[in-house]
């Protein structure tokens, strides 16, 4: 901080030095602010100019004028930020014992990190650039030359089948790009380990991806030895490729056939471009979504990053690489010595070793890949805790405020983007923080509910304001912080590990392509149920405050509000840990294609439109006169927008029902397909970036506070009661297995009297008719 | 416990002044023997009736008494109701004076009222306050009783009961070490005081100087009591014997009576035996010729600078003064005056130990102790912003083993501001307490914190054996106060702040700044100044040394006080007058004083940042009888706004709010923005959007240039 506040004060010499008047105004004018935001006001009038504020926040929101008026509105929820923080610093802080002291600092941390993260998030998002592709010359020999590198690890074969056909589909000059495969699963040190087994599963797969790559006409790279993860392996095939640029792939993210066409233009535009990044866009949902079973109703989760966020850095050049769908210039990476691997996010690291050289990057907002995100929750929180961990490896080993050569608006956009990664201790202490009073009755907060009222609402609603205004189309009121509710409990013990340690953590790689047969419970709620039990105490205790204290009633009344709004979230929370299962491997996306269906059996042919498309199938809308029975055989004519050209496939039809709108609503199955009808296939899926965007556009909507905070409510009643009814099935099935062992000696006890009875009364009856016979 | 007493002694002192002054008035002079029967009711101040509640209920009431007074007879005239509930062979009521037990009265539920007339012994009494203490033992059941029930009550009616004092006052062989007790408070006859200077129609400027220092020497031996002071011309008589042959004592009969100026102004009146030993400052108390009961001061010198020091070593209290009827003052007498001059007000930032003021290490024991009371004084123009607080850093030890109800109540001036929970079993001593109570809280000048010990023991009642042996407090004397930094700095005009604390007069040590202009040098304007200087003075604990009282031009720098009638008042005061009255405004629309004395304060025209308050009335005479009167505390007590209208007819007074507000005082420039924008919030509202709204403008211009610069290749927008 000390190095940042030098920094400023060397743009204030800056200024002054080269007479910038505009520059000089902005500082006095931002001092003002600052002086203002610390004059002490009395109570009464604190509260009618706090709320004053709040009122205007609202009519402009109201009006619409917000987005007109955005950098006022934002700057106007500062002042009413700024003012707090300064009342939360010199009135709020007192020593009412060590435990009361301990607690309060902890909460007034955790408030001071999430006031920082949010006034970094007005400098990084005040003015976000949408950029255009930037057409390439005519003279395709002029054009770059492009490696396309598709790190893998243990990816199925299916999934790498399907990118490394598209790859190879991708609209650009044959002779001008190159895809490979980098296999870290069957590198020489995993094909020769001790264990047979394993070694023979390395030797398969780096069979398999060899057969694959020749099959598809793309080139198969491994290694020695699995040194450095995925930078190792990125670092090795560097070894193996010259192309004038690189573009890095995960192995599940499909790209559309533009994808080099509309990124490349930027480094013959910019010699000094070393970066083009493109949004992750993701076909099927996160866990959360999954299991609240809100997937295609809100925006997806990575959205406020890729449209907000990183054009947001964009604009002061801070867009920084997030591992794939992105190009980079192999000039520069090799000036860097190739990708970083001082940290675990080795994206993140690599563009701000490039950054700090004074070299460019981009971020184009159109969708070029379609990726997949983790199936369950725990490869979520795998995932998440890489990412927080990494970043904070960037913040300790690289700190950006620290790093030599960037520019002071690029070190305020790194920090901001290392800093959010400690969102887990925040995010524990405004959860853990109500408790501390309501359970142990410790200050943590001194203040009465007047200035609570004056100061500590009017900033609370300033931010959920400011948030809305910035990220509402994207990012859902309360969402953020169910998000980050959920990895908390993970990505805290991952902080504090690299805070002992910066050097300890190791990359995991984010499992994907999960299946999931059957319903059940995450395996990592146990924290939740811990934390939930101490929530709903915390409930308890309070009701008994409230009448125990009639003095403290409003504080407890307060603090009861802030606890109830996290038991909401825990009970969201709660919904999204009960795991839905998850058959599909190939993700169904709906789409609207033309299409033509022939039916072999009753010989019927119909122009009809392909509702939604797999790999593997589709579903198709149209009339037929005949009625059609599952296992008929058929052909089927699909119109593919990428190519403008018709696709026939044979199809077997495994349904047939009738269609909301009329007609009928057959289930078809892709049979006897050739590889290049496979490749068709993946290209029609795949290929076009326009759907993709399309998608996006459609999911961001904006709902207002009330709306989200229903759907909150809604939520975690509607999907934490499947958790809870699991649980008690589960319970029940538990106590039905122990009834069954324990009373296995009575069950037997009561079989043998059963058949001692029976055979008395059958002996009986042989008697008496032994005795009517004589 | 002690503040307490002296409150409610000073509060029966007040009363008492108030029944003397209106019996005096009534009868015209002071005769020295008082008999009215006074009210309960005037010797306390709580409203409404005693009410005695619990087990043991106990109320006390101050009783003043007079060394220069004998008692001849003191009667209680008492009526009180007690609960129909109470055990009649159980229950009773105790009378105590000085903690001697003077009647038992049974309270029986047939009979619940009860009426007594009741001698109290004169031989009890001492010279000072006494205390009447009303006791009662109160019990509705003989199992296990809850001490705390609310059946369990007595009240006595302080409206219907009265006291009846027949005091008649002592011939007098006084010395100037009895100064103290012949300017006594505590008097229950007349106590006329009137200031006598050589000169015939006007006084000239020395003597009403001089008048002014005695004044506010006699005021601060009154304490709290008002004390209207007269100003009287020597008028020469033929005695022919006594300490003043030459005076004519008719106009001060039944006075006591302070006679000052220079050996040669004085030589006409006084014995030449007396005359003869004044060879410096000189100041000496006599019984008054041919009336032993009174007595009068002489302060003079040959000189004017020695009259000045025998009347400054009058007004220092903190002097030593001999067992002798006559001094000479000799040196520098500004040490004592300096130590007059300090009013123990806490001073900004301060951190003081309880023992420095007054509450050394005090041990409390039993289940209802008697309070601890802390008095802080509080400069009266304290401003800081409203999360200021007052921390009492506290270090107290409490015994064992007490029900976890037990607690100690903290107040502020009688309003609980937060309570100690004494709930640990093993009890133990507590250091650094901290207590906060906001500083907004506490008023202006005089504050009393009281703590205020609720002890219980474990078991309780007759069906359990208990003992209340570990029921003890002691709060120690290095517990300290500590006060926040803050500005002097306020609003005014207030004559309420004024009334209460002598603001903006007395904070000046010494009262350097302090301008008394008189509108005459009559006796009856002269006297109304000088009432009010010493009622200043009283409000202020100190006394101004060095207030200058003029006649003539008004001096600038100066917080000026006018005192005459409303045709004086100089054209240069009158800019600002919140209020125009006749004499000030010749229009015919405006109000004239008939029987008014008009008290207003407004900026001084003269100077900015001091105050000039006006008190005036359309007579000489009625400027007096209203300044006498407006010192009382019924007057006093009410002043308020900019402009208080006093009728002497009806002793109403009336308060307004006319004039603009100003403020005094210094304060950081942090802090006045503060202050100015909780006055002007819509400025500081507007300051703020403004401020947002052009570094908005600013910003965007900024980014339009980042713009241009770092996105040249237009790929972005």
């Amino acid at each position: 901080m000390f190095a940042l506040q030098s920094r400023v004060a060397c743009a204030l010499r800056f200024a002054l030095k080269r007479r910038s008047t505009l520059l000089c105004a902005w500082f006095c004018c931002l001092g003002l602010l600052l002086f203002l935001a610390s004059v002490p006001l009395s109570l009464s009038i604190q509260i009618q100019f706090g709320w004053g504020v709040v009122a205007l926040l609202l009519v402009l929101r109201l009006t619409g004028a917000a987005r007109r008026w955005r950098l006022f509105f934002l700057l106007l929820c500062c002042q009413l930020t700024l003012r707090y923080v300064y009342w939360r610093t010199t009135s709020t802080l007192g020593y009412n014992g060590p435990f009361d002291l301990l607690a309060a600092v902890l909460l007034y941390l955790a408030e001071l990190y999430g006031i920082v993260v949010a006034l970094l998030g007005i400098f990084v998002n005040v003015a976000p650039v949408r950029r255009e592709p930037v057409p390439l010359p005519a003279d395709r020999s002029q054009w770059p030359t492009v490696d396309i590198l598709i790190p893998s690890y243990n990816e199925p074969l299916d999934m790498l089948d399907i990118t490394l056909r598209a790859a190879l589909n991708i609209r650009y000059p044959r002779d001008r790009f190159h895809v490979y495969l980098l296999d870290d699963g069957g590198t020489v040190q995993k094909r020769a380990q001790a264990d047979p087994l394993k070694a023979a599963e390395a030797w398969s797969r780096h069979r398999a991806l060899q057969e694959l790559t020749a099959r598809l006409g793309a080139r198969y790279l491994t290694r020695e030895r699995n040194e450095h993860a995925k930078a190792g392996n990125i670092n090795a095939a560097l070894a193996h490729v010259s192309s004038d640029l690189v573009a890095i792939l995960d192995a599940d993210h499909v790209p559309t056939v533009d994808f080099l066409e509309k990124t490349t233009g930027f480094f013959l535009a910019d010699e000094k471009m070393f970066l083009v990044q493109t949004p992750h866009f993701f076909i099927n949902p996160d866990p959360v979504e999954k299991n609240l079973q809100m997937f295609g109703q809100m925006p997806s989760e990575s959205e406020m990053f890729y449209s907000v966020i990183q054009p947001g850095l964009d604009f002061w050049n801070a867009a920084f690489f997030c591992g794939s769908a992105a190009i980079l210039r192999r000039r520069c990476l090799d000036e860097v010595g190739g990708i970083q691997g001082n940290s675990i996010t080795e994206d993140a690291e690599t563009a701000l070793e490039l950054h700090a050289r004074g070299y460019h990057s981009a971020f184009l907002g159109i969708p070029l890949i379609s990726g997949l995100q983790p199936e369950t929750f725990t490869a979520f929180v795998v995932q998440r805790v890489r990412w927080a961990q990494g970043m904070i490896q960037i913040f300790l080993l690289k700190n950006p405020l620290l790093q030599p050569g960037l520019k002071i608006w690029q070190r305020l956009c790194y920090f901001s983007s290392s800093f959010f990664w400690f969102f887990g201790y925040a995010r524990m202490v405004f959860l853990l923080a109500p408790l501390a009073y309501l359970l142990f009755g410790l200050q943590i907060y001194n203040a009465s509910f007047t200035e609570v009222l004056a100061y500590g609402f009017p900033h609370v609603v300033g931010v959920m304001l400011m948030s809305d205004l910035l990220f509402g189309e994207v990012r859902w009121a309360f969402i953020s912080e169910l998000y980050e509710l959920m990895q908390a409990f993970f990505a805290l013990p991952g902080i504090l590990q690299v805070l002992r340690n910066p050097r300890a953590p190791t990359f995991n790689v984010t499992p994907k392509g999960e299946q999931l047969d059957t319903d059940f419970i995450s395996r990592l709620a146990g924290p939740f149920y811990l934390v939930y039990l101490l929530v709903l105490i915390g409930v308890g205790f309070a009701a008994w405050r409230f009448f125990a204290y009639p003095l403290h009633r409003d504080i407890t009344l307060v603090t009861l509000g802030w606890n109830l709004f996290n038991l909401l979230l825990l009970n969201a929370a709660m919904g999204a840990l009960f795991e839905r299962r998850q058959r599909r491997q190939f993700p169904r996306m709906p789409v609207d294609l033309d299409a033509r269906l022939t039916v072999d059996a009753p010989g019927e042919c119909c122009a009809c439109r392909v509702d939604d498309l797999s790999m593997h199938g589709a579903l198709v809308l149209g009339s037929l006169a005949t009625p059609l029975t599952s296992g008929a055989r058929g052909r089927i004519s699909i119109f593919d927008t990428v190519s403008q050209e018709w696709l026939e496939l044979s199809v077997l039809v495994r349904s047939s029902r009738p269609a909301e709108k009329g007609g009928l609503a057959i289930g078809v199955q892709f049979i006897n397909e050739t590889q290049e009808q496979i490749s068709r296939i993946a290209l029609l899926m795949y290929g076009d970036s326009r759907r993709w965007q399309s998608y996006r556009e459609e999911r961001k909507q904006r709902i207002g506070f009330m709306r989200s905070f229903g759907l909150l409510i809604l939520l975690g009643g509607r999907y934490a009661f499947a958790h809870y009814r699991s649980i008690a099935q589960q319970a029940a099935r538990y106590a039905f297995d122990l009834l069954l062992y324990y009373s296995l000696p009575w069950r037997r006890a009561l079989g043998r009297f059963w058949r001692k009875c029976c055979r008395w009364v059958l002996d009986e009856q042989d008697v008496s008719r032994d005795s009517v016979k004589s | 416990m002690k503040i307490m007493e002296t409150l409610r002694a000073a509060l029966c002192a007040l009363a008492l002044g108030s029944i003397v002054a209106s019996a005096a008035q009534a009868a015209g002079t002071g005769d020295g023997r008082s008999g009215k029967d006074i009210p309960l009711a005037e010797l306390t101040a709580q409203v409404g009736p005693l009410r005695l509640n619990g087990a043991s209920g106990r109320q006390s009431l101050s009783l003043p008494l007079s060394a220069r007074e004998t008692l001849k007879g003191a009667t209680l005239h008492l009526l009180a109701t007690n609960s129909i509930s109470l055990q009649a062979q159980r229950s009773e009521l105790l009378v105590l004076l000085n903690d001697h037990v003077l009647a038992q009265l049974p309270l029986s539920p047939s009979q619940p009222e009860v009426s007594a007339d009741i001698r109290l012994p004169v031989e009890r009494f001492v010279p000072g306050y006494n205390r009447l203490t009303f006791a009662v033992a109160q019990h509705a059941t003989s199992q296990c009783e809850d001490p705390g029930a609310p059946e369990l009550w007595t009240e006595i009616d302080t409206l219907k009961s009265s006291l009846r004092m027949d005091t008649v006052l002592k011939p007098l062989t006084p010395t100037l070490a009895d100064l103290d007790t012949l300017i006594d408070p505590t008097l229950w006859g007349g106590r006329r005081l009137d200031i006598v200077t050589p000169g015939k129609a006007r006084i000239d400027a020395d003597a009403l100087q001089l008048g002014g220092l005695l004044a506010q020497g006699a005021a601060l031996r009154m304490a709290y009591v008002p004390l209207p002071l007269r100003q009287v011309f020597a008028r020469p008589a033929h005695n022919g014997r006594g300490v003043t042959p030459g005076l004519d004592l008719a106009p001060l009969a039944g006075a006591d009576f302070i006679l000052a100026g220079t050996r040669d102004q004085l030589r006409p009146f006084i014995d030449p035996a007396v005359a003869a030993r004044i060879h410096g400052g000189f100041l000496a108390v006599y019984p008054v010729d041919n009336d032993a009961s009174h007595f009068m001061i002489v302060v003079s010198g040959r000189t004017a600078g020695e009259v000045d020091a025998a009347a400054r070593t009058f007004v220092a209290r903190s002097l030593p003064f001999p067992h002798q009827a006559e001094m000479t003052v000799s040196g520098d007498v500004r040490a004592g005056a300096a130590a007059d001059s300090h009013s123990g007000v806490l001073q900004v930032g301060s951190h003081t130990r309880f023992d420095a003021l007054g509450v050394a290490n005090t041990e409390m024991a039993g289940e209802f102790p008697p309070d601890i009371e802390l008095p802080l004084e509080l400069p009266p123009d304290l401003y800081a912003p409203e999360t200021a607080k007052i921390t009492l850093d506290l270090n107290y030890a409490v015994g064992a083993r007490m029900r976890d109800d037990s607690v100690i109540n903290i107040l502020l001036n009688g309003k609980l501001q937060q309570a100690i929970a004494l709930d640990d079993p093993h009890g133990g001593m507590i250091e650094h307490y901290l207590v906060q109570i906001p500083l907004q809280n506490f008023l202006p000048g005089h504050n009393v914190v009281t703590f205020s010990p609720r002890m219980h023991p474990m078991s309780y009642g007759s069906c359990q054996s208990g003992q209340s042996g570990n029921l003890r407090l002691t709060l120690f004397g290095n517990s300290t106060v500590v006060l926040p930094a803050a500005s002097h700095y306020v609003r005014l005009p207030d004559l309420a702040l004024f009334a209460k604390t002598a603001f903006p007069y007395a904070p000046h040590v010494g009262g350097g700044d302090v301008g008394i202009v008189l509108g005459g040098t009559d006796s009856d304007t002269v006297g109304a100044a000088w009432t009010l200087l010493g009622k200043l003075a009283q409000q202020g604990h100190r006394p101004l040394w060095n207030a200058y009282l003029t006649t003539g031009a008004p001096a600038a720098g100066r917080d000026l006080l006018f005192v005459g009638t409303s045709a004086t008042l100089p054209s240069a005061l009158r800019s600002g007058a919140p209020w125009l009255y006749a004499g000030v405004d010749r229009s015919a629309s405006v109000a004239r004083l008939d029987g008014q004395l008009l008290m207003m304060q407004y900026r001084s025209p003269l100077s900015s940042g001091y105050s000039l308050t006006v008190v005036t009335a359309s007579t000489a005479a009625d400027l007096w009888q209203g300044s006498a009167a407006l010192v009382e505390p019924g007057g006093w007590g009410q002043l308020a706004g900019d402009v208080s209208v006093f009728d002497l007819a009806t002793r109403a007074l009336s308060t307004q709010r006319l004039g603009p507000d100003y403020t005094v005082g210094k304060i950081n420039r942090f802090d006045q923005i503060g202050y100015v924008f909780s006055q002007r919030p819509w400025l500081f509202a507007g300051l703020s959007l403004a401020a947002v709204l052009i570094l908005t403008l600013l910003t965007i211009k900024l980014l339009r240039r980042f713009r241009r610069r770092y996105h040249q290749d237009g790929t972005g927008r």
